[in-house]
């Protein structure tokens, strides 16, 4: 190369070449600077490609650091809002949870209940997504991971639209579209949840993908699906789906109480798996000897439980600090090192009480009745019969409450959707203005964080929230 | 054929007739025993060539025998002058015969040149180079031009030169002395003194992508020159630059060996994207932002750290390898760098060889660093009353206190350690040795230089420091005819750094009644509740070995006459190999520790190509110069940390076999590509009026498909006023001028990788054994580019025959479309996202500098430098700001490294308690509502350096200093008193009793929860009290060297022989003596300083004694 002479003309046509070369060289860049993702991670389109990495992003939403969060907050902190457990110490943010005078800028409302859920909506709407979009995953192995997520969604909304009524309905990972969505009529989001729970029942199986009841089979979503037929109201949808549940051989009531929450309990229809076996939010009621638990529960609530009923032996337990006496959950008995528990999210007791109330509501009252009184006899409780229709529906209620208590809000819940005895809006209007000095009507939903407003100007406040 | 018959000349064959040469004719040769000559003739009349050779050649020359047919004129010669004793060389349709023994000549370039060989009468000149010292001088060309006669001075400035026509004219010439041109005029013995090239106008001004000079230059490069680095015994290149360029700023991390050092060109121009410069070492990039936040270039980013914090990707080179830095500010310069350019460019370029003798050199040079200043505290007497009166204060007994003090009950009352001392009052030892071996041939230079450091630390009890290795080699080439030139370099670093696990500064606060006896009989540490046994600190130990791999090739090829193809490729390896071990038996067991070790390895990998075309064409007054070329770069950096506990053994802590529990945490692996393609053109008329423009478009892998494209552009001007005719006559006293200005466009991609594409992430636990993934970011897919637009106006003057240089500038860089964060509605999933925000930030200032040659004679010189930045940053438009993130954090026409402050409305003169402005009267302030913007003053920073030389000393000294308002004292966050802490001598000025007026502090406090404390408050340690003042001045760097004189070195045999004294940070000056070092407390600084007012082990002053020489 050195010794080549070139001539003026053929220098040009060698620049001109030159020149044109790096022409086309530039239109090579965008294809020289894209990159796969890096061996930390995997790319979202990848991660939906074969079955073992579609499998992680899917345990990706029982084990998200959310969930964590939403085990503790919606089981302790919306939970006070009822008359069951509460909060030992002062804390303006919790205490406002419990004296249901929830303020627009409460920071646990904002980063803990709405944040925590939508912050887990996006990874489960990531999976959908994923799922949907994968041409390379068998149907059969789809389908489950498909019912799992959406089984997953519906149990996100199920509390998003009881805690706050309408709601954004955020079905997509797409932030520019979700991030400024309006509220949803919450009648839509109560129609998506059926909706989910219904595909997800047709998709899934009977068995479990793995051990433990640590993810969703079918009969997860059908009792979910006959809970939230309960709450629309949907009597005898609610039954039969409750009876689906029933029928199956795999679940029997845990004759012993102390062992409900063990991992290979029978009774438990989903829990959530953990690496020590301590219960996130079972244990967070539980403290030492001479230590205040950080949640107790309400004089009423102990005082809830008949005579002789075992629940009130096994499943509370009192704590003296500094010579005081407070009781408090004692449902899981694990508290630190390594234990047997997981967190459990929904088991066959409710299911029992789902049907009770569902038949009880049609008038089935033999059939009711027989439900109610399997929960009253695993707790040494006498059965219950001869009952009017309105007196077995509170006595359903009562059950509800001495059985439910500590988990998930369920009493919350509950008093929210029961009608009032005494011509007001809900049963919560009966039983929590007597306890809570300020308790209102427009209590029953929390507000839209004044945080979120400001960031999604779309968003309205609910009422009883000013403006 | 002519024939002369003087002693020494030279025949030539050729006559005026012309024949078509014919290069590759099939020659016929049949002689017996025919002289050279008739050869020759024949030869000639065959190919058209020509033969010239000294008369000498002739008379040596054997009689020839050929017999030959249809061979080539090569292969003929080689046959015809084969055994003869004789050599030839082809030139053109020249063939030149030489005696074997001779050198080869300097080749003629053409005819004309060829012709002028043939000069009849010459003669053999000798003589002596020397500098205006005497001082011989090696390596120097002597040439008689247009002929390839020519050679070179040996080490002693000594040359010969034969067949020297006795009308010549030699040439003289030396890199860095003015060239020049002597008749011979029958002389034999020339002696000649080059004077060094005082007119800084025509030193080479290394800028993107080529050179140019100080004069010619239409952009803003400062350079800082070998000389100036030399004279500063730093381990880091990057610390003997502090002051000594406007509109930079450098500034050290801490003074613990191998930490980083932070360097910011002309303002922090984003919120917070990076705002790293570009680093180039030889054309190379050696920048290391891995997307590690907050953005920085240390090695160990994504690794485990240890008492010097980030470590520096420049503690593994050597200073003394590099010829010059350069600093590219300006559109202008650092556009032709695109979108890596908004934060200004670094070109270092390495030392290589120069052609001529080799010259081997030693400096070796030792001394010693110790903290230069520290803080006046309290002693034990003093401590002890103000801890007294501090629970006296509260009303309340030592003894009834919640937790116990220890100081006042349990120690010895009259016990006294200095704590400060005793942490940080070692020596740190350096030692450096510096050897180097260069020189070359004609075509050829090498450079191989060895380098080993050594330095200690100021902690006590440890075999602690930094140790180093590094070679380099650079190898130049170029064919005879200059078209085809190469360049390689390559260098090595090994460092290895054993230090504390972190900085034991932090402790200097114990009680100086704390016992000082540290271990019981046994050896254990003793402990007491609540504080940390140094010992602890200084046994939890940290190792880190540092390999660096740098190569670099440049390959060149002169297509025809102005135009070049160029090819440069480089690769650099950085690998940082760490591990500290915090063994269980020397933490407080209170809080049941357990024996840890950590380990991390971190590998940076670059590697780029950039292939470039330039043409160059000159008509009339004209200069025209094209430049094109392209990039290819990849940057690869990876960590693995691993974290080993649960070990049986503390013997075992150095390896990962004897941990019982072995966890995998913060791994990295990111790539990032970026590719370009650039274009530059330059015209110059005249050398009066140039204009340069560029354009770049670039693709960076940190943004996604729909932005991954940016074009970057700039045009500057230059307008040499002083060459103008009217400019002479009028501005007679001016012997340069030139006005400047720029304007362009650069871009900043320093964010995380990978913000574009949506990843799951791995949780750290599994779930029921399997892996689980999350999405932990919100990708967004539009990111692109921040933008600097920047502006430069500037005016370059000289005056007394340039001894005397101005230049003043104005610059103002508007940084745009800022990658920073956006809060979201969490309904989206996520709280905040990476965007492109239409703030803007305005950096802008005057920069003014002075070069003088105060004093010019042989004997003294004396040369001052000067420079001054007076720069601004402010927010300009930030829409949305009262709803953003950042509502609290920015004001738009404020600084955006803003403090705000709560007002201190002084000390109850009854109680002695401290009160605050609050607007509502309450005397609680409100946090968004009461606190106000702390004034900064009208900063201003710079350096003043003065060079003296006298006979056979030189003495230079430099000092750097900054205006600015301030902290004006470490962090006080609580009462007086408040803890069993000791304080520094200024809350000696305290209220203790009612109508005590005018004390600096409120009233001493002991208990948390007393009226007193609770006054305090959270507001104290943020309010204006300590504000104001925090000016400084530091004399950075002085030297004092002695070379000895010619005739030392003749008996020696060297050509240099210079002792030296060198130190650095010898003095401060401060209004604030608080601080150990004030330099690392100024607010507005380069990102990760400001944070001074915490304690840490300040840049050392350190000394230094050496010796260089030279053979």
């Amino acid at each position: 190369m050195m010794n080549l002479n070139f001539n003026t003309k053929n220098a040009y046509a060698l620049l001109g070449a030159t020149i044109l070369l790096l022409s086309l060289g530039i239109t090579g860049c965008g294809k020289f600077v894209e990159l796969d993702a890096p061996s930390t991670s995997i790319g979202v389109q990848e991660a939906f490609t074969t079955e073992s990495a579609a499998t992680s992003a899917v345990l990706g939403l029982y084990n998200s650091s959310a969930m964590q969060y939403i085990s503790l907050y919606y089981t302790g902190v919306t939970g006070s809002s009822a008359d069951d457990v509460h909060y030992s110490s002062s804390s303006v943010d919790y205490d406002q949870f419990a004296n249901n005078a929830i303020t627009v800028d409460n920071g646990m409302n904002n980063n803990n209940i709405w944040t925590y859920g939508y912050s887990q909506l996006f990874q489960i709407n990531q999976v959908i997504e994923g799922l949907k979009g994968s041409p390379v995953l068998g149907t059969d192995f789809k389908n489950q991971l498909m019912g799992e997520a959406l089984t997953w969604r519906a149990f996100m909304y199920f509390y998003l639209v009881n805690f706050y009524g309408d709601v954004p309905l955020v079905l997509s990972t797409d932030i520019d579209k979700t991030a400024h969505m309006a509220r949803t009529p919450k009648a839509q989001v109560w129609k998506q949840i059926e909706t989910d729970l219904s595909t997800a029942a047709s998709l899934l199986n009977a068995a479990y993908p793995s051990a433990d009841r640590a993810r969703i089979n079918q009969f997860t979503a059908k009792a979910l699906l006959a809970r939230v037929y309960l709450f629309e109201k949907k009597w005898s949808e609610a039954e039969q789906t409750a009876t689906a549940v029933l029928q199956s051989s795999d679940y029997e009531l845990n004759p012993d109480l102390n062992t409900v929450f063990t991992k290979d309990s029978k009774e438990i229809i989903w829990q959530i798996a953990n690496t020590t076996g301590i219960s996130t939010y079972g244990s967070n009621f539980l403290a030492p000897d001479g230590v205040l638990p950080a949640y107790i529960l309400y004089n009423t609530m102990v005082e809830a439980f008949e005579p002789g009923d075992q629940r009130r032996i096994d499943w509370v337990l009192e704590a003296t600090v500094s010579g005081k006496n407070y009781d408090y959950v004692y449902k899981y008995k694990d508290r630190a090192g390594t234990g047997d528990e997981y967190n459990v999210m929904l088991r066959l007791a409710e299911v029992y009480l789902i049907r009770a109330e569902a038949r009880a509501e049609q008038n089935k009252m033999s059939g009711s009745l027989e439900d109610l009184n399997v929960i009253r006899h695993r707790a040494g409780l006498e059965a219950l019969a001869g009952l009017d229709q309105g007196s077995l529906l509170l006595a359903i209620q009562q059950e509800y409450k001495v059985e439910m208590f500590g988990e998930w809000s369920h009493r919350w819940l509950d008093l929210k959707r029961w009608p009032s005895l005494e011509g007001k809006t809900s049963r919560a209007d009966d039983l929590l203005a007597p306890i809570k000095a300020d308790w209102q009507s427009t209590d029953v939903l929390y507000p839209i964080p004044q945080q979120q407003i400001l960031a999604n100007t779309a968003l309205t406040q609910n009422p009883g929230y000013g403006k | 054929m002519i024939l002369s018959m003087k002693l020494i000349g030279v025949f030539l064959m050729a006559a005026a007739i012309h024949v078509s040469a014919r290069s590759n004719a099939q020659i016929t040769l049949q002689e017996r025993q025919a002289p050279l000559q008739q050869v020759f003739k024949s030869l000639k009349a065959q190919t058209g060539y020509r033969f010239i050779c000294t008369e000498e050649v002739f008379k040596k020359a054997d009689k020839i025998t050929v017999s030959l047919r249809d061979v080539s004129l090569k292969e003929a010669l080689d046959i015809c002058l084969n055994n003869k004793g004789l050599a030839y060389t082809i030139i053109g349709q020249t063939v030149a015969i030489r005696l074997a023994t001779d050198k080869a000549p300097v080749t003629p370039k053409n005819e004309q040149q060829v012709a002028a060989f043939a000069a009849p009468v010459t003669v053999t000149v000798t003589g002596k180079v020397t500098d205006p010292m005497g001082y011989g001088l090696a390596a120097v060309s002597v040439v008689i031009p247009g002929t390839p006669l020519g050679t070179m001075t040996d080490r002693q400035g000594n040359y010969r030169l034969a067949d020297v026509p006795e009308n010549a004219e030699l040439i003289f010439s030396y890199v860095g002395f003015v060239e020049q041109r002597i008749a011979v005029k029958d002389r034999t013995v020339i002696n000649i003194q080059l004077q060094p090239v005082e007119n800084e106008l025509n030193e080479m001004v290394v800028i993107g992508y080529g050179k140019t000079t100080k004069k010619l230059n239409t952009g803003s490069a400062a350079v800082i020159s070998a000389d100036v680095i030399d004279k500063q015994p730093v381990a880091n290149m990057m610390e003997a630059l502090p002051g000594r360029v406007a509109g930079v700023l450098v500034t050290q991390n801490n003074g613990v060996p191998g930490a980083n050092t932070q360097m910011e060109i002309r303002g922090k121009g984003s919120l917070n994207s990076g705002t790293i410069p570009l680093y180039v070492i030889d054309g190379v990039p050696y920048s290391n932002f891995n997307g590690a936040q907050p953005p920085n270039d240390n090695l160990n980013a994504w690794g485990i750290s240890g008492a010097n914090g980030g470590t520096s990707p420049f503690s593994s080179l050597n200073p003394a390898d590099i010829e010059s830095i350069t600093i590219l500010k300006d559109a202008d310069a650092t556009a032709i760098y695109g979108a890596r350019g908004a934060n200004g460019v670094v070109l270092i370029t390495t030392k290589k060889g120069q052609s001529g003798a080799s010259k081997t050199d030693l400096n070796v040079y030792s001394g010693f660093g110790k903290v230069g200043h520290y803080i006046p505290m309290l002693n034990t007497r003093q401590y002890l009353t103000l801890r007294k009166e501090a629970f006296a204060n509260n009303g309340v007994d030592p003894n009834d206190a919640t937790s116990r003090p220890y100081d006042l009950l349990d120690w010895d009352q009259d016990a006294y350690t200095d704590w400060q001392r005793y942490l940080l009052g070692g020596t740190a030892r350096s030692t450096n040795a510096n050897l180097s071996y260069s020189g070359g041939t004609a075509q050829t230079s090498y450079r191989l230089s060895g380098n080993y450091r050594h330095d200690g630390t100021v902690y006590p009890d440890g075999d602690f420091g930094n140790n180093r290795v590094t070679t380099r080699f650079s190898l130049g080439h170029h064919s005879k005819n200059k078209k085809f030139s190469f360049n390689f370099s390559s260098s090595y670093g090994h460092e290895t750094s054993t230090l504390p696990k972190s900085d034991i500064s932090s402790l200097a606060t114990l009680p100086p009644n704390y016992p000082s006896t540290l271990t019981d009989s046994v050896g254990n540490l003793v402990w007491y509740p609540g504080f940390t046994n140094p010992l602890s600190y200084l046994r939890q130990s940290y190792h880190g070995v540092t390999n660096n791999i740098i190569g670099n090739l440049s390959l060149n090829y002169e297509v025809i006459k102005g135009w070049k193809l160029k090819l440069n490729a480089g690769y650099t390896h950085i690998d940082l190999d760490q591990k500290s071990a915090s063994p269980a038996s020397v933490q407080n067991p209170a809080y049941n520790p357990v024996s840890t070790a950590y380990f991390s390895n971190n590998l940076i990998e670059n590697w780029i190509v950039e292939p470039t075309t330039d043409y160059t064409r000159k008509w009339g007054g004209s200069t025209v110069n094209v430049l094109l070329g392209g990039t290819f770069q990849q940057n690869i950096s990876t960590t693995t940390s691993t974290k080993g506990t649960n070990y049986s053994s503390d013997l075992l802590l150095g390896s990962l076999q004897g941990a019982g529990l072995i966890t995998s945490y913060y791994p990295n692996d990111a790539k990032y590509k970026f590719a370009s393609l650039f274009s530059r053109v330059n015209y110059n008329f005249d050398n009066k009026y140039i204009v340069n423009a560029t354009f770049r478009r670039d693709a960076s892998s940190r943004f996604g498909p729909e932005n991954r494209f940016g074009n970057f552009w700039a045009v500057g001007g230059a307008w040499l006023f002083s060459e103008e005719s009217w400019a002479k006559e009028a501005l007679p006293f001016l012997s340069f001028g030139k006005i400047r200005g720029s304007y362009g466009l650069t871009g900043n991609d320093q964010i995380s990788n990978y913000i574009y594409l949506p990843l799951y992430s791995l949780n750290s636990n599994p779930y029921q054994d399997q892996v689980s993934y999350y999405r932990g970011t919100a990708s967004n897919p539009y990111i692109q580019w921040e933008t600097d637009k920047k502006l430069e106006f500037a005016l370059e003057l000289g005056f007394l025959e340039d001894r005397l240089m101005l230049t003043g500038s104005y610059y103002r860089n508007r940084s745009g479309n800022q990658l920073s964060y956006e809060s979201l509605p969490t309904q989206s999933g996520f709280n905040s996202r990476t965007v492109n925000m239409p703030a803007v930030i305005q950096n802008k200032g005057l920069e003014f500098t002075i070069s003088s040659q105060n004093i010019k004679t042989t004997s003294f010189q004396w040369h001052t430098d000067f420079n001054i930045t007076l720069p601004s940053n402010k927010l300009i438009n930030f829409p949305g700001l009262e709803n953003s993130f950042y509502a609290s954090s920015y004001e738009i026409g404020q600084p955006i490294t803003l403090t705000k402050l709560y007002r201190f409305a002084g000390v109850d003169v009854q109680t002695g308690m401290p009160t605050f402005y609050a607007q509502d009267g309450s005397g609680i302030p409100n946090y968004s509502t009461d606190r106000f913007i702390a004034p900064i003053g009208t900063p201003y920073y710079g350096g003043l350096g003065n060079d003296l030389t006298f006979k056979n000393w030189a003495l230079s000294f430099f000092i750097q200093y900054t205006h600015q308002m301030g902290y004006t004292n470490g962090l006080i966050n609580g009462a007086p008193g408040a803890s069993m802490a000791n304080m520094n001598t200024s809350v000696l000025d305290r209220w203790q009793a009612p109508g005590d007026h005018g004390t600096l502090f409120p009233a001493a406090s002991a208990v948390a929860g007393s009226a007193i404390s609770n006054a305090y408050g959270y507001y104290f340690g943020s309010s204006d009290l300590f504000w104001g003042d925090a000016s400084w001045l530091k004399l950075r760097t002085a030297s004092l060297s002695y070379r000895f004189n010619k005739v030392v070195l003749q008996r020696l045999d060297l050509s240099q022989l210079r002792f030296y004294v060198e130190g650095q940070n010898l003095l401060t000056l401060a209004r604030n003596k608080y601080q150990m070092d004030t330099e690392t407390t100024v607010a507005g600084g380069p990102s990760g300083l400001g944070t001074g007012r915490y304690p840490a082990v300040p840049p050392l002053r350190t000394i230094v004694i050496g010796l260089n020489l030279s053979f």
